[in-house]
């Protein structure tokens, strides 16, 4: 298991507030499945109808891109989940 | 020697003397040349900033005209102004604003075959438009021409901004890949609060400060998200992608467009709102096109400096500009799409073919 910080804005979580937390996940799918567990963000703001990460959304891995469920995490990877912004 | 006349000097007394600017910082302003792509929601206090500023060669492209929808928002347009294209009035109130600085207004359609001349001999690009596919455009044409690019944006209550130095930090598909304007909402459905377009336009120039006076911009690699909610501004550090298909090891290209582009806007003013878009450069005679119009029916047709604007029938207001855009607006109820589409496209071939 791994230990990572995971930043998401409340226009992604529940909340009002934005959220900034340490989860105990191995990899980016387990994260995500505990994330909802947990009530911070629901299924159908991360999840297309097939089950993907939604296409405007955007998993940063160490600041990396990377909207895949199989990554693995490491002890105090840094996770921020943000929408795609593209209005002017 | 300073090259700032009196009255420069007089003018940007309350900038120069921030240690930040100085007379050289000025001199260098003015002798910068900054493109705005997109004047609406961003470009509009983007622009007016530059112009303050002093920027010495503005360059303003967007193709759109302005609505009534616009104006809670974009504040360089007055009610007044509605149906005449952005750049058009932009350039007139900018020069109100700032007579000493060169205001160049284009009003064409960001596409494979005016992208690069659009970024071409830019200092920066700002980039404010609204279309994701529009942007990956630009950011590849600013790869391409080594030209640094500020990236904003917003929608409701948030918004992003960070900065691009070609090949050498994060470009805009490293940080949003794949994406089609038909994965994102945009502001005519999800709507945005004036108060998140002012504080990203703000960023956005001062980056291009920083950048025009020789400085290093701070949103290198770091996207900064930014909330109304919580007024929060959150720095997410982001990183090259080898797979990134605009600066990436294997770099592919986005295909050009074979037949005139048919796009469904969002609607305003009590109408659909539809653009058609030339796949190859178009420099109609406006003259010759109004005379055409008239023969067709003997409506009014609105004059102005860069398009025409006329009634086709009872329900269709057809808005073409030089560079061959068209903008139809419909009004509602709209039955049937594709009938739409057939008749604007056969009436704008009519009109402009030959």
């Amino acid at each position: 298991m791994a230990i990572v910080e995971v930043f998401i804005p409340s226009v992604i979580s529940n909340s009002k507030e934005k959220a900034r937390i340490k989860v105990d996940a191995k990899d980016v799918k387990e994260l995500l499945f505990l994330l909802e567990k947990d009530g911070i963000v629901e299924r159908n703001r991360l999840f297309d109808d097939s089950g993907k990460i939604k296409k405007f959304l955007n998993l940063y891995v160490n600041g990396k891109r990377q909207n895949d469920l199989e990554i693995q995490l490491n002890d105090g990877d840094e996770v921020s989940i943000l929408p795609s912004v593209a209005g002017g | 020697m300073s090259q700032l006349s009196d009255d420069e000097i007089q003018r940007y007394s309350r900038q120069i003397v921030l240690p930040e600017i100085g007379v050289e910082g000025q001199e260098l302003i003015k002798r910068s040349k900054v493109c705005i792509v997109g004047i609406g929601g961003l470009g509009s206090p983007v622009a007016q900033q530059l112009a303050g500023l002093g920027v010495g060669h503005l360059r303003l492209v967007d193709r759109d005209i302005v609505s009534l929808t616009d104006l809670h928002r974009q504040h360089l347009f007055s009610t007044k102004d509605i149906g005449r294209t952005k750049v058009e009035v932009a350039a007139e109130k900018l020069s109100e604003l700032n007579p000493s600085i060169n205001i160049e207004p284009l009003p064409v359609p960001i596409a494979h075959y005016t992208v690069e001349g659009i970024v071409d001999g830019m200092d920066v690009i700002v980039d404010c438009m609204d279309s994701i596919n529009a942007r990956y455009l630009v950011n590849r044409a600013c790869l391409k021409k080594r030209i640094p690019y500020v990236y904003g944006a917003a929608i409701q209550t948030y918004g992003t901004a960070f900065t691009v130095l070609p090949n050498q930090s994060a470009c805009l598909e490293c940080i949003y890949p794949g994406l089609n304007d038909t994965d994102l909402p945009r502001c005519a459905v999800a709507g945005v609060e004036p108060s998140i377009l002012s504080i990203v336009a703000g960023v956005q120039v001062s980056e291009v400060l920083r950048i025009i006076t020789k400085k290093r911009p701070l949103l290198i690699n770091d996207l900064l998200f930014i909330e109304l909610s919580s007024l929060s501004f959150d720095h997410i550090k982001v990183k090259r992608r080898n797979e990134c298909e605009a600066c990436g090891d294997i770099q592919n290209i986005i295909i050009p467009r074979t037949e005139n582009s048919f796009e469904v806007g969002c609607a305003r003013d009590g109408s659909g709102v539809y653009f058609i878009t030339p796949t190859s450069p178009k420099k109609l005679d406006l003259a010759r096109l109004s005379k055409k119009i008239k023969q067709m029916n003997n409506g009014r047709i609105t004059k102005s400096r860069f398009s025409i604007a006329f009634n086709v029938e009872k329900g269709i207001r057809l808005n073409i500009l030089e560079t061959g855009v068209c903008i139809a607006q419909v009004e509602f109820p709209i039955l049937d799409q594709r009938a739409i589409q057939s008749r604007l496209t056969t009436l704008y071939n009519a009109l402009t073919s030959n």
